[in-house]
């Protein structure tokens, strides 16, 4: 299957007693999480508990008040993540394969862009602009990341948030693949995606 | 392809698709350069004394023109995260950035500097130099104006601002990550955040090992140095 493991090294993550504040409000303090090779774990929470702020900092994107994540199990920590954040990272002008000959420069793969679009149900809109994409077309293309470049770990932030059923159910696939092959995902969610998580982290 | 060339040619394509590319820096240049002859009138001593100066003058505000968008929308629409996990270094994609930039806005106005040059009674012997010398000085102030412009972008609304956010660490790294602000917090292996924070406020002699000896470069220090978190992100801590 394109895009997914074996990954030579099990990826693990340590987030050790981890304290994030936003401001002067305090997210959460002394927060640890130990996930392994094969892990799916959900993050649950009310909007503004924390979860998109978790999920930075464990790609490094936010530093910790206290305590530390240590990702270990890739040779470089650049090769280790995937990142599927709310903004798409998606620009109007360029074309739906314009998007994916771009990351598959920037993330280093060598993915077939015609199996991508295909898995994502993009293929017809592959010359289409981005702006025109309607929001769920936008988020499967934010998600081609994923298939486009292997990478052990992926932090995602509301995956499913304007995917339809069908949309749903590839998502809910592509994560089980990924576990399967030894991956590690983390997602934070409001609901279940699909694949039964092996935890479940509540933010309160 | 490589990331280097991914980005830049996604940045000259997206320059030339949606902004027109140089299409407004020029309309302003031509604007700007050839209302001069209207407002100081026509003599042609005057003119000649105030031409070049006016053509660079033009010129770098052309060039401004263009900068102020280029990280914002980057950092607005998420790209910039994604920049921040590839395996290429950010100071490359910074680089191509700026070199496509200049692919599509410094050398149409270098071209445009000669007939602006001429309207302003300049010699004609010296066009091509006068020419050249926007070319040369375009880039020089894009390579500046990254800077500025990775320090001013910041966290889109309702996102709140947040230091890490500020991707100074795009152009900076190229200058500091040589032993200036990061003060390498990690050690190799397992990452210490609490040195990561501390590192900014060392001295150079207390950071050992690591970059800060081998450097020789710039010996600043920076109280919230951004590059912690590049370091963070790359040195496998």
């Amino acid at each position: 299957m394109s895009g997914f493991g074996p990954f030579q090294d099990a990826p693990s993550l340590e987030v050790e007693a981890l304290t994030l504040t936003r401001g002067a409000r305090t997210l959460f303090e002394n927060l640890s999480l130990k996930a392994g090779a094969g892990d799916y774990i959900e993050i649950r929470g009310a909007n503004g508990s924390g979860k998109t702020s978790l999920l930075r900092a464990i790609a490094g994107f936010l530093r910790p008040r206290a305590g530390a994540v240590s990702l270990a199990g890739a040779e470089e920590r650049a090769l280790a993540l995937h990142y599927v954040a709310h903004q798409n990272g998606l620009k109007g002008q360029a074309s739906v394969r314009a998007h994916l000959r771009y990351w598959g420069g920037l993330f280093a793969s060598a993915g077939d862009e015609g199996v991508v679009l295909e898995r994502l149900g993009l293929t017809r809109q592959a010359d289409l602009p981005a702006r025109v994409l309607s929001q769920g077309q936008a988020r499967r293309l934010a998600l081609a990341r994923l298939i486009l470049a292997p990478r052990p770990v992926w932090l995602l932030d509301e995956p499913a948030a304007a995917l339809d059923d069908e949309g749903r159910a590839m998502l809910s696939g592509l994560i089980a693949a990924h576990t399967e092959a030894g991956g590690l995902a983390l997602a934070a969610v409001h609901e279940a995606l699909g694949p039964t998580p092996s935890r479940t982290l509540a933010l309160s | 392809m490589s990331g280097v060339a991914a980005s830049f040619r996604r940045d000259l394509a997206l320059m030339w698709a949606g902004g027109a590319g140089a299409i407004a820096p020029l309309g302003f240049f031509f604007g700007a350069t050839l209302l001069v002859p209207l407002a100081m009138g026509p003599e042609r001593a005057l003119l000649e004394a105030a031409g070049p100066p006016l053509v660079w003058i033009a010129a770098a505000l052309a060039v401004l023109m263009t900068l102020e968008r280029l990280f914002q929308a980057d950092l607005e629409d998420g790209s910039l995260e994604q920049m921040l996990l590839s395996p290429t270094p950010l100071e490359l994609i910074v680089l191509a950035k700026g070199a496509a930039l200049w692919c599509a806005v410094g050398l149409p106005l270098a071209l445009a500097s000669a007939p602006a040059a001429i309207a302003l009674q300049a010699p004609v012997a010296q066009v091509p130099l006068i020419a050249a010398s926007v070319a040369v000085g375009a880039a020089a102030f894009i390579g500046a104006g990254l800077i500025g412009a990775a320090v001013t972008a910041r966290g889109a609304p309702g996102r709140g601002a947040d230091r890490a956010d500020r991707f100074a660490v795009l152009c900076a790294a190229g200058y500091l990550r040589r032993g200036g602000g990061c003060g390498r917090g990690c050690g190799g292996g397992v990452c210490d955040p609490g040195r990561l924070r501390a590192g900014g406020d060392r001295t150079r002699a207390d950071r050992g090992g690591g970059g800060a000896a081998a450097s020789g470069g710039i010996g600043v220090t920076m109280p919230n140095c951004p590059l912690h978190r590049s370091c963070y992100l790359r040195r496998g801590c």
